[in-house]
């Protein structure tokens, strides 16, 4: 069962997104995000929206605040966006560190593209559009909007 | 914590919009009681329909809510859903009553436009070398996502374009004078400071210079099919048959992460200056508070680095002209165009000057004959505007009119809006078969994704024929000529 879906949005796209925790949630977020960029690399594959590298070879620490969690959560992906774009790389693991609902510390682990590789769709920024994090019985859910 | 009175969007009903005439609409104050002024928008009855379906009426009623707006929260025909401000929205703010700066009103993509460049020569004698203009320019112009620009700039000569735009790249020996005089503004916004603007943005404005981008940014070679307006026509260099290229993009991740970054800074301070808003992506911040400077200083850096960008295409795509046709085929530029931007301008609101600062969100400026801010070729005529029709359909090119400067403060639409959503393109068309498609109409290919044909093909834009049809009633503009695609290049 996926951790998240693409729903109907107009001009954009919309990623509904679960999670167990909200560790889960934020890191499956990621996952989602760098499923919309639609990768094709040679050394990794695409299971089940998560993306699997025979290696790792680049870690990025990053340290994120937000004035509340729906901020965190766009700051944290705008904040991974602008290292994909800035180092042409792209992240398939994470270690969160920390997580509150104003402060995120965490470890990724990526992969550089290579000159055969490519990212078939631009994300030119994650927005606030119809975002609210909702924590009920069945977990941590949210939907994020992307313009691309 | 943003204390913002959540509005639930509600879907306008027919019932809502007020006829006024053939071609505006308007939703009057008593619709919703935070508005300031009244909405208009500039469309056919025919279009209702589809004009309905989406949240962009509601998204307009919430820029009509904005501190010092003036006259109307204005939508052009081509209106559909955005952040914040729908796309294809325009506000202008009375920067001396309170007035604000919104981020959302000029979009991530800042600068995002169009430029225009015309040949001397007729689509018979290009014919015969359009597969391989096509690709040789597919070479020449990065396109896709990520991919870098040949132009290789230090951060001294890259800081000097923030703040110069245009006119800097002609410095360095790329592009004449003349794609400057025939470019908005001349090809840079004054006020720009690189101090404010972040590393992060800096750092990825290092190797995109030149570079198109991917989505519904492209080149497009056309030949121009139909003449509406001789005088005009011939005033911008325009004759039938004759070959141009469009070429259509904008700041790239430097622009993008400007606007993400100021959007963050802003929210930032929403509780401080207590903003109640009904929707978060419409942030904005009072235009004299140092945040509201801040970003305009940003906001016209990245502008200029879209204009340089334009500028570098636009020449890169002359030098594969001449290689081909010789040095004394001439390519000139027609026009550029933004369709994403804020500008301070003059304009009278009931019978007084005043400054405003204009948010075009999806929507060109449209400025009409003798307005001293276009070219003074183009002063008995008006300004061209350049309005692409998505991928593969035709293009138009219009001119302001002297009325439509009190329509809406002289703006016009800036292209077909999206009918159909991406998820819904891909499953219904298929990438392969648009190429097929297109390739028999006439129209060659270069495209690093097959994907991208698919959600960008025509059929999932609204029909530009109409939207066109629809500024050409409002006064907003009137028709010049159609132009037809040869040939595209995109990522």
């Amino acid at each position: 069962m996926p951790s998240f879906y693409l729903v109907e949005h107009t001009a954009d796209v919309q990623l509904a997104v679960k999670g167990e925790t909200i560790s889960k949630l934020f890191e499956n977020a990621m996952h989602g995000m760098f499923f919309i960029m639609e990768p094709a690399i040679a050394s990794c594959s695409m299971v089940a929206g998560n993306l699997h590298c025979s290696s790792w070879p680049i870690t990025k620490k990053i340290d994120i605040q937000g004035s509340d969690l729906e901020s965190l959560l766009v700051n944290f992906l705008s904040e991974i966006l602008f290292l994909c774009d800035a180092y042409n790389e792209i992240y398939g693991l994470i270690d969160i560190q920390h997580l509150d609902k104003n402060h995120i510390v965490a470890t990724l682990k990526g992969i550089t593209l290579g000159e055969n590789d490519a990212l078939g769709l631009e994300i030119k920024a994650v927005t606030y559009h119809d975002l609210s994090i909702i924590h009920d019985q069945t977990g941590w859910h949210t939907t994020i909007v992307f313009d691309i | 914590m943003i204390e913002s009175i959540k509005q639930i969007a509600v879907p306008l009903k027919q019932t809502d919009l007020k006829r006024i005439s053939d071609y505006i609409f308007e939703v009057p104050m008593s619709y919703r009681n935070d508005m300031r002024v009244p909405a208009r928008v500039f469309m056919h009855e025919s279009m209702m329909q589809s004009i309905l379906e989406d949240r962009a009426l509601w998204q307009l009623v919430n820029v009509a809510t904005l501190p010092g707006i003036v006259n109307y929260a204005y939508a052009m025909p081509d209106i559909h859903q955005g952040y914040g401000f729908p796309i294809g929205g325009v506000a202008a703010i009375d920067l001396t009553e309170g007035g604000i700066v919104s981020p959302g009103g000029i979009g991530y993509d800042i600068n995002c436009g169009v430029r225009l460049l015309a040949s001397e020569l007729l689509f018979d004698e290009v014919k015969p070398y359009l597969e391989q203009l096509a690709t040789k320019l597919f070479h020449a112009i990065p396109s896709g996502v990520g991919r870098g620009g040949v132009l290789q700039l230090n951060n001294e000569q890259l800081e000097e374009i923030f703040l110069h735009g245009a006119p800097r790249l002609v410095h360095l020996g790329f592009g004449n004078a003349d794609d400057l005089t025939f470019c908005e503004e001349g090809g840079f916004l004054a006020g720009a400071n690189a101090a404010f603007v972040s590393s992060h943005a800096k750092k990825r404005s290092a190797d995109q210079l030149g570079t198109l981008g991917s989505g519904n940014h492209f080149l497009e070679l056309q030949v121009v099919e139909e003449i509406f307006d001789r005088n005009a026509a011939e005033a911008f260099g325009l004759s039938e048959n004759i070959v141009t290229i469009m070429i259509h993009c904008g700041s790239r991740g430097f622009g993008h992460q400007i606007c993400t970054d100021y959007v963050k800074i802003m929210m930032e301070k929403a509780q401080e200056w207590s903003l109640t808003l009904p929707d978060r992506e419409l942030i904005y911040a009072p235009f004299h508070s140092q945040e509201g400077q801040q970003y305009m200083a940003s906001m016209a850096a990245a502008a200029n680095y879209a204009w340089a960008n334009r500028h570098m295409i636009g020449h890169a795509a002359r030098e594969v002209w001449q290689k081909i046709f010789g040095l004394s085929a001439p390519l000139k530029t027609v026009y550029d165009l933004s369709h994403n931007i804020g500008k301070i301008e003059e304009h009278l609101v009931n019978g007084t000057t005043k400054q405003l600062l204009m948010h075009r969100k999806g929507a060109t400026r449209s400025f009409g004959p003798g307005n001293i801010h276009i070219p003074q070729a183009y002063q008995s005529v008006g300004q061209p505007v350049l309005i692409p029709g998505t991928m593969g359909t035709a293009s138009y090119v219009m001119a302001g009119t002297s009325e439509g400067m009190n329509v809406a403060f002289g703006s016009s639409c800036h292209g077909a809006g999206r009918a159909l959503s991406r998820t819904q393109a891909l499953k219904q068309l298929n990438g392969a078969q648009i190429f097929k498609d297109m390739q028999a109409q006439g129209v060659t290919i270069r495209t690093g994704s097959r994907r991208g044909l698919a959600e960008e093909a025509p059929v999932v834009y609204k029909d530009i024929h109409k939207v066109i049809d629809v500024v050409h009633g409002a006064k907003l503009a009137k028709k010049v000529a159609k132009l037809k695609p040869i040939g595209v290049i995109k990522g």
